[in-house]
């Protein structure tokens, strides 16, 4: 088939295909991949950036800070759109969603940002939000980048209001990544907004790193190939989804949708999700159809990929083989790691875990992620350890992001 | 009159497959035009693709078309095969030979179940189905090459091994391996001081052996504690102990009369048919090892009598994430959503962050804020309600000092990382 280049593929894997007919668990992997391929026209952005301009940032914060959205400026053009939002007791708009065309005016009321008190983050965000919902359209990719450097402070404050906002608005298809700076930010609340919203988390640990991690967020977001990606599972009778690794899953009748992150060129995201298959008469079977839906920055449409993961069962169990897909077997080890590593954290938190134990346990994360290839959450982990003794909050925020991450399992195509 | 551009896929935009009823479009877009209504671009291209899709001169139209501008593997060839009516006519003139004759009939009949997607009766689940993909629609059953086979043979329930716990709860054996554990496992068991992946029970040819994978606190077989990865094998009526839990073996077919055994535990023991009546204190007293006793403070009972976890001191999380000590699979509960933080003689619940939040007595709890969980005081978790019962504590046992109530398998690193 001469098909036109999509910007996804997507390939479904089994963890074993030779079931038990008298029902058992099994594992399904679909990897999706970006296309590393195609022309290299990138999506308008429609961009808000959320500052914190607490006490907390005053001096070096700031200035890098300034000098980060002077960079974000200089790399977009005419045909996007970008928003600045600043938060301390209140939220002033910067610079309301236009179209990026005089960047010596921009940058002029970019220095003007001045040192507040508080930290209310909800409103920042909310704000920041309303920005971009009101210039959005179709092929245009939005983002608000939230910056921040502690706990909130004022306005609405709990977790869970947060936490709610930021899966409001990925409901009506915005992202949010969250950058946390320095030692008193609250790594749980942005890595629960980040993963109810799809966005990345960033832990930036010195001032000066600021305009680097702001550099990188910008570099994945001019690359991205496909947006607003869903995976439709639709199960027949004798299949139920046992659980979903990763990701929020929106539970119908027999059709469950899984929402995916937006997908830059080359890279490769995985989703994992065991299955509970009952008790059948022997044969071949459908266990899943499985559905790519995503907006196809290439083809400019709604492009829609399928494909059948297909089993079969028998009641011959020596038939059925002992060990399972080994790039299936390698995903369950990857989420295994992650909640592992989740629970770390939370150990050296509460003081449950000694800082041997701990040391002891990311020691082997780390030679397992070595192992799986996972390189740069490898390098995390190292860092991990080095802090580990000395500053603990350093070791926490890192490996926060490592984990989800890992949970997200999106890689760079090798 | 609506216009529309064929290359755009109507059908995807109102996220139904394209063989929709007009119910479901008409649902869909209902659904759909609430979700967007901020969204004035998306909002027109919905109502345009409803104008078309609604119509039923119209979305023929545009099926057409759309098979024309957008050939798709599957869709694309139901709605651009030509009319059956050309073979038919092409048929006659090749008539010859019966065997021609038969031929081409069967030709045609290919054609139609392959191009028009011929219903017919799934040998499975007996459900009429359309062929279009290969597949049932209902079961997923291969029908390709499937059709010679007129009927399935239905598998019969099989009489399966179980293991059976001391409330009654049956865990069936499947042939093969089954795996236990507190985690992902096929006998699932929500004991902290059962490792998550603690051992193996393989069923084959109507017997079972058990194998310790490295569990932390070790498998007990009759009392017998098992060496790790050297597989043992069952007979009915074994007493299978993982960590805290105990477990009696059911096989099909035996009658239930406790066998003969030398072991001495045994003999002093309940005769071992269904333990249904022994509470699971007993159990363990009468039968693990001293090293293993945990005093079990209280009991976790849901109201609907579904749920009774026992707890010992130590920290016990719920939600609905199967990595949680309580899982409760309620759409309603979060992740990770509350704790139970267990001591001899009290029992905290800490709400951890929980979307719909955790009422104890209808006051919702401080997220991150423990607060202490009098006796039978009704929890509110998601959609269904819990209690906190006693147990009642043996005459003449002393509260065990808190040293050695340490939770042997928690500790994150300790049974994670088994073969």
């Amino acid at each position: 088939m001469g098909a036109p280049v999509r910007a996804l593929q997507m390939e479904c894997i089994l963890g074993r295909e030779v079931g038990n007919a008298y029902g058992g668990r099994e594992h399904l992997l679909v990897e999706i991949t970006g296309t590393s391929t195609g022309i290299g026209r990138r999506l308008p952005l429609n961009l808000c950036l959320v500052i914190d301009r607490s006490g907390s940032m005053e001096g070096e914060p700031i200035d890098y800070v300034k000098r980060a959205c002077g960079y974000v400026v200089d790399l977009l053009d005419q045909n996007d759109i970008l928003s600045i939002i600043t938060f301390s007791d209140s939220v002033d708009v910067v610079m309301p969603a236009r179209r990026v065309v005089n960047k010596t005016l921009i940058k002029e009321h970019i220095q003007r940002i001045e040192i507040g008190n508080t930290t209310n983050l909800y409103d920042g965000m909310l704000v920041g939000c309303q920005q971009v919902a009101a210039v959005m359209s179709e092929q245009v990719l939005t983002r608000v980048l939230v910056f921040t450097d502690g706990e909130p402070t004022s306005g609405i404050k709990d977790f869970a209001s947060i936490v709610q906002l930021a899966a409001e608005q990925k409901a009506r298809g915005i992202t949010i990544t969250v950058l946390g700076f320095g030692p008193e930010f609250n790594e749980e609340l942005l890595a629960g907004i980040a993963r109810r919203s799809g966005g990345n988390y960033y832990y930036i640990q010195r001032p000066e790193l600021i305009p680097e991690v702001f550099r990188r967020e910008l570099e994945l977001l001019m690359t991205v190939v496909a947006k607003n990606v869903r995976l439709l599972l639709s199960l027949p009778r004798f299949t139920q989804i046992r659980q979903v690794y990763g990701a929020q899953p929106n539970l119908q009748n027999r059709v469950v949708e899984i929402p995916q992150v937006d997908i830059e060129r080359g890279a490769v995201v995985t989703q994992l999700v065991e299955m509970e298959l009952q008790m059948r008469p022997p044969g071949r079977y459908r266990v899943a159809k499985v559905a790519l839906v995503y907006d196809d920055t290439i083809t400019g449409r709604v492009e829609r990929i399928e494909a059948d993961a297909v089993m079969e069962f028998t009641q011959d169990v020596s038939r059925i083989p002992q060990s399972i897909n080994p790039r299936v077997q390698r995903e369950i080890e990857i989420q295994q790691l992650s909640r592992n590593l989740e629970r770390t954290v939370l150990g050296l938190k509460t003081q449950q875990l000694s800082a041997a134990e701990v040391r002891q346990e990311l020691e082997r994360t780390m030679a397992m992620l070595t192992r799986q290839g996972r390189l740069q959450e490898a390098q995390e982990v190292q860092q991990a350890l080095a802090a580990l003794g000395s500053d603990t909050t350093v070791v926490e925020k890192t490996l926060m992001g490592t984990a989800y991450s890992l949970e997200v399992g999106k890689s760079k195509q090798p | 009159m609506s216009t529309f551009d064929p290359h755009e896929d109507l059908y995807a935009l109102l996220e139904v497959p394209p063989d929709a009823s007009d119910d479901l479009i008409r649902e869909q877009y209902r659904k759909l035009v609430q979700q967007y209504l901020w969204d004035r671009e998306k909002f027109a291209r919905l109502n345009r693709a409803f104008e078309v899709l609604s119509n039923p001169d119209l979305r023929a139209e545009y099926d057409k078309q759309a098979a024309i501008a957008r050939p798709r593997p599957d869709a694309g060839a139901l709605a651009s095969a030509p009319p059956v009516a050309s073979p038919p006519e092409a048929a006659p003139t090749v008539i010859g030979t019966p065997a021609q004759d038969l031929l081409a009939t069967q030709q045609i009949a290919d054609i139609q179940r392959t191009q028009m997607g011929v219903r017919v009766t799934c040998p499975v689940c007996k459900t009429e189905t359309s062929t279009i993909d290969g597949y049932c629609e209902e079961c997923g059953f291969a029908l390709e090459g499937a059709e010679a086979v007129q009927e399935i043979p239905s598998l019969e329930m099989p009489e399966l091994p179980a293991l059976v716990d001391a409330l009654g709860n049956v865990y069936t054996l499947r042939p093969g391996v089954n795996t236990v554990g507190r985690l992902n496992a096929d006998v699932l068991l929500s004991d902290p001081s059962v490792s998550r992946s603690h051992a193996r029970i393989i069923v084959q040819n109507g017997s079972v052996t058990i194998e310790d994978v490295g569990s932390t606190n070790g498998t007990f077989v009759n009392g017998q504690r098992l060496t790790p990865q050297v597989p043992v094998p069952l007979s009915d009526g074994a007493e299978i102990t993982f960590g805290g839990t105990k477990l009696t073996l059911r096989m099909p077919g035996a009658v239930s009369v406790a066998p003969p055994s030398p072991e001495p535990v045994l003999a002093a023991s309940a005769p071992v048919t269904q333990t249904l009546t022994v509470t699971a204190e007993e159990e363990v007293t009468a039968g693990a090892p001293a090293e293993e006793e945990e005093e079990v403070v209280a009991y976790w009972c849901s109201d609907d009598g579904t749920m009774r976890v026992p707890l010992s001191p130590g920290m016990y999380t719920i939600g609905r994430r199967p990595s949680n000590h309580i899982v409760i699979p309620d759409p309603y509960v979060s992740g990770n959503h509350a704790i139970l933080l267990v001591e001899p003689d009290l029992v905290n619940i800490e709400d951890v962050g929980s979307t719909n939040g955790t009422f104890v007595d209808d006051t919702k709890l401080i997220p991150h804020v423990a607060a202490p969980l009098p006796f039978g005081v009704k929890v509110q978790i998601g959609q269904s309600t819990y209690h906190l019962e006693e147990a009642e504590k043996p005459v003449g046992q002393e509260p065990v000092p808190e040293s050695t109530e340490e939770e042997p398998g928690e500790e994150g690193g300790n049974d994670a990382e088994q073969p």
